[in-house]
């Protein structure tokens, strides 16, 4: 799939490779496609997903290899604390799928921007901006790593990453 | 003693692995060095050995189940009838968060709604969407307000006895409802002290002649002398709503009076900004109201502290029920030999014996300042 | 209803005693130049449901300073304040 939407791209592709998710089967397990918009370049080819509630109490923007952690989350807040939880999962970050995030995500109650990398200055701040421009009129929050160097002892590393509980915590904060 | 047989680790970035198989079952031997199962990761499948001998007790992970790296994979013990410890968790899902007391989603529907949670009955101790629901459709759909508990939770069944159902008054309904606050919220306890009455009788007297007062103003002037005690001790004037306390700005007081058939709590609101005459006569005032059935509805409603007497109807002691939201309720009554009782029902969630017992050692006696 | 001194004391006394009955006590050899608080005939309570049913009765709102023993302490003194407030004497 990666290939031969790379191959039909005319400019260069960056793959952001996460080892983690090697293991993950190629398994659409629930997502959808959001419909590609005309204004958003190479989107579909690369395009946006969507799982979960479409009435949801809290929408959760993530990608990469912090999605399986989101997915962990939602099951969570879905078990536990009864929201309706909604996933959306760009696969393309820039160019950024903008009319179709904003078609997506303009008249949800509230966002969470859950990413792996250090959040600040990056594609959640971006997102979240794009949202604010255009109107946006409910709760948002991120989530990722603090500006500091990623550790190499494992459990320092664990401390650092966003994990499940980490989520929750943020989505029950914008409640 | 039972020994564990953990989950290994198979490779560093895997936190979890999934549990293959196991080769041996519950009640067998099995020697130290054995395989006993397998473990797989995407990368690679291990096995597992025992690190000691023993009989096999029982298994904590399922075959597929993924499980912590670390967590207890099965029990080996050194005889086969032996107990396995206390069972953990191992699902992930389980094991990552504890349940809340009230769900996000219910604590949602209740702002929405403007209730207050203490108003809903837990279902197995959690207040779920479907307890908060279930509380909307008892109200009849309608919004409730958020800070009385006007209604009883249980419905009584009639008695199994001949009888006439007969309709309350406002006053019966209200004094209903007022007093359901204690036995739902309030954790209410009840102290009394021993004290001299001469001093007050004399300090009132001095007070009514002064003033050339019509009413005798003790229990205003001991009422006064709580606000007093109350904005020093500001336990004294609070409540608890949810896991915080709730410390009132103004001091409200209400005074039980009984007109007629109908028993009110009349209000003086922020009756710490008057100074005692002012105090006396503004309680006058509201009690004069209730004596003529004419409280407004602010005069009938707000109290953060309450005092109640029993003396007319020569009572030696009395345990008042707490009004809503409030955690002290004075209880006077009538003395014998120049001795009275001095009591005081309060919300233990607020206020603890010994600060009650402070307080009314305090308002035992005038102030003469 | 008379607006006569001495019909107006009868009817407050005969109020008191009502009142004073509730709490077991007898007030029928209340005197008209008794000071009624001073009696214990009827307690604070029930000087408060006396003062209600008095301005009530006789359609005359009081402010809380007017409550005191001068206008309101006996029984002669409340029918006479009855009396001033009406314009009668």
């Amino acid at each position: 799939m990666l290939i031969n939407a790379s191959a039909c791209w005319p400019n260069p592709t960056l793959f952001l490779e996460h080892k983690l998710l090697y293991a993950e089967k190629q398994d659409s397990a629930g997502y959808e496609e959001i419909k590609a918009e005309a204004g958003d370049l190479g989107a579909d080819l690369f395009p946006t997903l969507r799982a979960g509630s479409q009435d949801p109490d809290i929408t959760l923007l993530s990608y990469g290899g912090m999605l399986p952690v989101a997915e962990k989350a939602a099951r969570l807040l879905e078990e536990n604390e009864e929201l309706t939880v909604e996933i959306i999962a760009p696969a393309m970050l820039a160019p950024l799928p903008r009319f179709a995030l904003l078609k997506a995500l303009l008249h949800r109650p509230r966002i969470l921007v859950v990413e792996e990398a250090h959040h600040q200055f990056g594609f959640s701040a971006e997102v979240l901006a794009m949202l604010m421009e255009n109107g946006y009129r409910g709760k948002v929050a991120r989530l990722g790593t603090a500006p500091v160097p990623i550790a190499s002892a494992r459990s320092l590393e664990s401390a650092q990453l966003p994990d499940e509980n980490a989520i929750v915590a943020a989505v029950l904060d914008i409640l | 003693m039972a020994t564990a047989i953990y989950v290994p680790r198979i490779n560093n970035n895997d936190d979890e692995v999934k549990v293959l198989a196991f080769d041996v079952a519950i009640g067998s031997k099995v020697e130290n060095g054995q395989i006993v199962g397998q473990v797989e990761t995407d990368k690679a499948v291990l096995d597992v050995t025992a690190a000691a001998a023993g009989f096999v007790l029982g298994f904590v992970a399922n075959p597929d189940e993924v499980v912590k790296v670390g967590s207890v994979m099965l029990w080996l013990g050194e005889n086969v009838d032996e107990a396995i410890p206390e069972p953990q968790e191992t699902s992930l899902l389980r094991s990552t968060a504890k349940n809340s007391e009230i769900t996000a989603k219910a604590r949602l529907l209740l702002a929405q709604n403007g209730l207050q949670a203490e108003l809903v009955t837990p279902i197995d101790g959690r207040i779920t969407v479907e307890a908060v629901e279930r509380y909307l459709a008892a109200q009849g759909g309608a919004k409730a307000e958020a800070t009385k508990a006007t209604e009883s939770r249980a419905t009584d069944v009639l008695p199994d006895v001949a009888g006439n159902q007969v309709s309350l008054s406002r006053e019966e309904k209200g004094m209903a409802a007022t007093v359901t606050w204690h036995r739902d919220f309030a954790v209410a306890g009840y102290i009394e002290i021993e004290y001299e009455l001469g001093p007050w009788v004399e300090y009132a007297k001095q007070f009514q002649d002064k003033n050339g007062l019509l009413m005798p103003p003790l229990l205003p002037l001991m009422a006064w002398r709580l606000i007093q005690i109350a904005q020093e001790k500001t336990h004294l004037n609070a409540t608890i709503v949810g896991n915080k306390r709730y410390e009132y700005s103004p001091v409200n007081l209400g005074f039980t009076i009984q007109a007629g058939e109908a028993l009110y709590l009349a209000v003086v609101r922020n009756a710490q900004t008057q100074d005692e005459l002012g105090f006396v006569n503004a309680l006058g005032d509201v009690l004069r109201r209730a004596a003529g059935h004419n409280l407004k509805e602010s005069e009938a409603s707000g109290a953060t502290i309450g005092f109640s007497s029993m003396e007319r109807w020569k009572v030696t002691r009395h345990i008042p029920i707490l009004s809503p939201h409030t955690s002290l309720m004075i209880a006077h009554a009538a003395g014998q030999g120049g001795k009275g009782v001095l009591g005081a029902s309060y919300d233990h969630r607020v206020l603890n014996g010994g600060q009650v017992v402070a307080m009314l050692k305090k308002l035992a006696v005038p102030n003469k300042n | 209803m008379s607006l006569n001194k001495e019909a107006i004391e009868a009817a407050i006394k005969a109020r008191i005693v009502e009142i004073a009955a509730e709490t077991g006590d007898d007030a029928s050899e209340l005197g008209v130049d008794e000071i009624i608080p001073a009696t214990g005939l009827i307690d604070s309570t029930g000087l408060l449901e006396l003062i209600a049913w008095y301005e009530k009765t006789y359609q005359i709102p009081l402010a809380q300073e007017e409550i005191n023993i001068d206008n309101l302490g006996t029984l002669a003194r409340m029918a006479d304040f009855v009396l001033r407030k009406k314009g009668l004497i």
